[in-house]
């Protein structure tokens, strides 16, 4: 047996609890749903996101139209191209894709993700350190800085990582019900903390001023020097992409197999207009308020005092720990060691990489990258179970073959990848062609290949 | 119990957003609207902690 099919099996015994497809009297009601978008779209990098766009320079009416197309958009695409594929295999990408792909190729993408998983925990842990630094007197890093501007802020990365990683050790149970509570405060916080904000902008209190200060003092269309400046498209494409690897990436299929209709995947819109659009547009207004300075640790402290620190540091913490959990989880077959092994070992990564300020400050790069990486997976599966049937092509020909990579599949993710890479266009708009790409290659390749 | 503990969590989330509005209308301080916003921050804790650790 060789090291990979060997590495396949730890894994897939990690996952055998979830490798049957989920039964009828196990599904949940569309509040579930409500709920759990609602929480999990209300995170430590929505003071990032909506604060970048007030420092990229986007104008007032290309954040509304942006947000509000960008997140449909979003919505749309959990409900008609995740949710359907999730109710017709009650099954998760991981064995959906293992049946597609083969056991070699899954292992990769889970080792690919677990890695992006640790660089966006690590982003969590960042923006929680900028709520405890300054209680040391430790300034945030600046726009530009890539690498550790201090030792002290190493040294509070360090703290917080290691303390998120020992949390998530002793009980991740324990610290997701703590999340559940977190998450309508910190939702509150972020609403709170932008009414907070509204005087110091100058806003009267019968809001006659409110439109008139919005333009001119926080999305005025200027960007903050040294910024790129961001116009309709910019908002739009990234509302959309934000969650990419879980809508056209298909990974929320873990989630949506539980559905009991495909139309389910409208109750994303409850996560993305509170989170993606709300929140946003509340991290805009409290980072104007403090001189359009990307700290948001200071900004929510500015706001609401200690108790927005707080924010800052539990949406980070809440946010996280998930984050390192499912790192670990994939993490875990590579070693075969204990969870708390692994979560050690994928803390230590995630806490490595919280000590580059890059990792927040160019977040939303990074988000854009994320998805991208990812995307060529989600469009394979969609071409293997919707185009495939159409076409008259063989279906699960990796199963079938026992094949542990599907070399059609492998070929076509890392083509599209390449494909991307050199696109003469901006990073946020590339996924959309190359999801083209990976469609049309995935299905000539199995043409190609077909046997008669 | 659990019942009082829901509302009473409920009350104190509304609280939270009672006190900034108070300050942007004027009616409110800076600092108390902090403080204020501190307690029932508290309150948030204590009470859905409550309710949620007696969930069946």
């Amino acid at each position: 047996m060789s090291r990979l099919a060997r590495l396949t099996a730890r894994m897939d015994q990690l996952y055998e609890y979830d490798r049957e497809p989920v039964e009828e009297s196990a599904l949940e009601p569309g509040r579930h749903f409500a709920g759990l978008f609602a929480g999990e779209h209300v995170a430590a990098t929505e003071f990032v996101i909506g604060a970048f766009f007030v420092l990229h320079g986007v104008a007032l009416r290309d954040l509304i139209f942006g947000l509000l197309a960008g997140n449909l958009l979003a919505v749309l695409s959990w409900t008609f191209v995740c949710a359907p594929i999730s109710t017709g295999t009650r099954l998760t990408l991981y064995w959906y894709l293992r049946k597609i792909a083969g056991p070699g190729l899954t292992f990769v993408y889970n080792i690919a993700n677990a890695v992006l998983y640790c660089i966006l925990a690590g982003a969590m842990i960042a923006v929680s350190a900028t709520a405890l630094g300054p209680a040391f007197a430790i300034r945030s890093p600046g726009l530009s800085d890539f690498f550790p501007t201090s030792l002290g802020w190493v040294l509070v990365t360090v703290l917080i990582g290691a303390v998120f990683t020992l949390f998530a050790i002793l009980g991740f149970e324990k610290l997701a019900r703590f999340g559940g509570l977190c998450s309508p405060w910190i939702f509150v916080a972020f609403l709170a903390g932008a009414i907070a904000s509204l005087p110091k902008l100058g806003v009267a209190p019968d809001l006659s001023n409110l439109a008139e200060v919005a333009r001119s003092q926080v999305w005025t269309g200027v960007a903050t020097e040294g910024q790129e400046k961001f116009t309709l498209g910019h908002v739009l494409f990234f509302a959309w992409f934000a969650n990419l690897a879980m809508h056209i990436g298909l990974s929320d299929m873990a989630l949506f197999r539980y559905a009991k209709h495909w139309s389910y995947g409208l109750y994303s819109a409850v996560g993305m207009y509170s989170g993606h659009m709300l929140a946003w547009i509340c991290s805009g207004i409290m980072v104007a308020a403090i001189g359009r300075e990307m700290d948001p640790g200071r900004m929510a402290y500015q706001a609401l005092g200690v108790s927005g620190a707080f924010a800052v540091f539990f949406a980070g913490w809440t946010t996280a720990n998930p984050t390192l959990y499912r790192a670990g989880l994939a993490l875990q077959a590579v070693t075969g060691w204990p969870r708390w092994k692994i979560t050690l070992v994928a803390g230590g990564l995630t806490t490595a990489f919280s000590c580059f300020p890059a990792v927040f400050l160019k977040l939303l790069d990074y988000v854009a990258l994320y998805g991208l990486v990812l995307m060529p997976v989600g469009a394979i599966v969609f071409a293997e179970h919707w185009l495939f049937p159409r076409l008259r092509l063989p279906r699960y020909r990796a199963e079938a073959e026992g094949a542990l990579v599907n070399w059609r599949a492998a070929l076509v993710w890392a083509g599209t990848l390449a494909a991307c890479y050199f696109m003469p266009l901006h990073l946020f708009y590339r996924w959309l062609p190359g999801y083209g790409i990976a469609l049309a290659g995935y299905v000539v390749l199995g043409w190609a290949t077909r046997r008669k | 119990m659990r019942r009082f503990a829901l509302v009473l969590a409920l009350l104190s989330l509304a609280a939270c957003l009672v006190a900034p509005v108070a300050y942007f209308r004027g009616s409110l301080p800076e600092d108390p609207m902090k403080n204020l916003f501190l307690l029932s921050t508290v309150v948030w804790f204590a009470a859905s902690g409550f309710w949620s650790a007696r969930r069946p």
